[in-house]
């Protein structure tokens, strides 16, 4: 009682977190990235990003168009028109995701046999069109650049901010790399 | 020439206050800066980084963005005294410095009321507030205003009895006079113990109130009045206000150092080799560190707590103060 009246008359309590952010302020420990300017957050692997078609060995679509994830989606997203190729195998002629719409359930990815559809790492896809979130087949395949590398999950890794006539990127250039936690 | 300008009294007190606005002026550039570092690294992050090195061209930017921005005027508001209001309450501030002594030699007016001047001058810069508040016929800009006059109305009177017991410590109202009393190495400043310490909390506690800083910053109160007296303000009439709050930062930096910091004195007679007034600016960062260290440390008092404190702490402690303070002088 008579130790909270002095502590309370003295500002002790006060003066104790003044001398925590006194700390904080001259030490040059920083917890935020610098994300657009020198560094880039690598997701972890359960990360949900941007999709994107796999291919095989002989670098020929996976899918074969039995339109599995188009059923279960529970948003609409996928459009697929399936054809037969000339060695006899069903695949996609039009597979194409409205992302507008996309919730990143990761349903289509769980419910497809062939492991065509998958979800890549990437998360920046902002665009200046509408047309810029309608992934095409051509896109899903270039999104492949995405795919989750398991050793660099959950890193940060030091990168660069370009900006010319292709729009904005921010370029990994991976000199540096460090775990987040 | 340079005699006649040299000897010309008229043409030096214009220079020298053409000299001390522009450092007014220019201010709040350098203070939004370190502020903004100051409240980044308070909480473990790197703060502006993108414009310049380490974000120092920031306040340009920023400055910039303002004065682009256009100014609303709201259809209910007084017209007049919504575009006066932001001037009255910059220019009070710069009013000070007239009287404040940079060194021994280095000032605009040696007035023999000198605290009197400046603490009756500090206070006119309430009539912006209140009337910038009135003025933009919002409820909330008016709750604002409201509030920054019973702020200062309280904590004027805490802050004048503070001074009261500096002034009976050099026996003089002028501002240099008592710098000079507090000459001789650190001891004789009237922050020590032996001196004014006492005094100087309450002028400290007293000067985040006047400047509306956190811990008591309620006639702003973003979280409740989305922004108090400003609320309505836009674009170049709001930078006003926010300079004026660096304005007031400063001149309540300024007037502590001279009051309790023994001014233009080295803390150590043999450290006079390095001129009064760098010693004058030292000290003056250091005063504004703690305002802001202060800001990113704490949060905002309750308005009937921060009248508690004002009226039920401040001014009985105030009062002592000054007796115990006379004793002192008379026993000695």
């Amino acid at each position: 009682m008579i130790k909270q009246f002095f502590k309370t008359v003295f500002l002790v309590d006060l003066l104790q977190g003044m001398a925590l952010t006194f700390r904080y302020n001259w030490t040059k420990k920083i917890i935020t990235l610098q994300y657009p300017d020198k560094e880039k957050w690598v997701p972890y692997e359960r990360f949900r990003g941007l999709h994107y078609q796999a291919v095989d060995e002989e670098g020929e679509l996976k899918c074969v168009a039995c339109e599995l994830c188009a059923r279960i989606c529970p948003a609409g997203v996928i459009t697929i028109e399936g054809y037969e190729d000339e060695k006899g195998n069903r695949r996609p002629s039009v597979y194409t995701m409205d992302l507008h719409r996309c919730a990143y359930c990761g349903l289509c990815v769980e419910a497809c046999p062939e492991d065509a559809i998958n979800h890549g790492a990437g998360y920046e896809f902002a665009g200046f069109k509408r047309e810029d979130a309608v992934m095409t087949l051509d896109k899903l395949l270039k999104n492949k650049a995405n795919e989750k590398d398991p050793e660099k999950m959950g890193t940060v890794v030091s990168a660069r901010f370009v900006r010319d006539k292709d729009g904005i990127k921010v370029i990994e250039d991976g000199k540096k790399r460090y775990r987040w936690w | 020439m340079i005699e006649f300008v040299l000897g010309n009294a008229l043409i030096m007190i214009l220079i020298k206050s053409f000299i001390a606005v522009g450092i007014v002026f220019s201010l709040p550039l350098p203070f939004t800066w370190i502020e903004r570092k100051i409240a980044g690294h308070i909480q473990v992050r790197p703060g502006p980084m993108r414009v310049g090195f380490h974000g120092v061209l920031q306040p340009f930017a920023d400055g910039l963005k303002l004065f682009l921005k256009e100014d609303i005027i709201p259809d209910g508001a007084d017209k007049f005294l919504f575009r006066v209001a932001p001037y009255l309450t910059l220019i009070p501030y710069i009013a000070i410095f007239v009287a404040i002594p940079v060194a021994g030699n280095a000032y605009l007016s040696d007035m023999n009321v000198g605290v009197l001047y400046v603490l009756a001058i500090g206070g006119l810069s309430i009539y912006g507030i209140i009337l910038g508040g009135w003025a933009s016929n919002s409820k909330y800009a008016l709750l604002g205003g409201l509030r920054a006059a019973a702020q200062m109305i309280s904590y004027e009177v805490a802050m004048g009895f503070a001074v009261i017991g500096v002034i009976m410590m050099a026996q003089s109202l002028n501002m240099r006079e008592i710098v000079e009393a507090q000459g001789g190495g650190i001891l004789s400043w009237n922050i020590m113990p032996h001196k004014q310490l006492i005094g100087f909390y309450i002028f400290l506690v007293a000067g985040f109130a006047e400047s509306n800083r956190i811990p008591f910053d309620i006639p702003e109160g973003e979280g409740e009045l989305g922004g108090g007296f400003h609320t309505e303000y836009s674009g170049m009439r709001f930078s006003l206000f926010a300079m004026a709050e660096y304005a007031a930062m400063f001149s309540i930096c300024a007037i502590g150092t001279v009051l309790y910091l023994g001014g233009w004195h080295a803390p150590h007679p043999a450290l006079d080799v390095i001129p009064g007034f760098i010693w004058f600016i030292i000290k003056v960062v250091c005063f504004v560190y703690i305002f802001m260290w202060v800001r990113f440390s704490w949060p905002r008092y309750r308005y009937d707590q921060l009248m508690a404190l004002g009226w039920k702490f401040l001014i009985p402690l105030g009062v002592a103060n000054v007796l115990v303070t006379g004793l002192f002088i008379m026993l000695w």
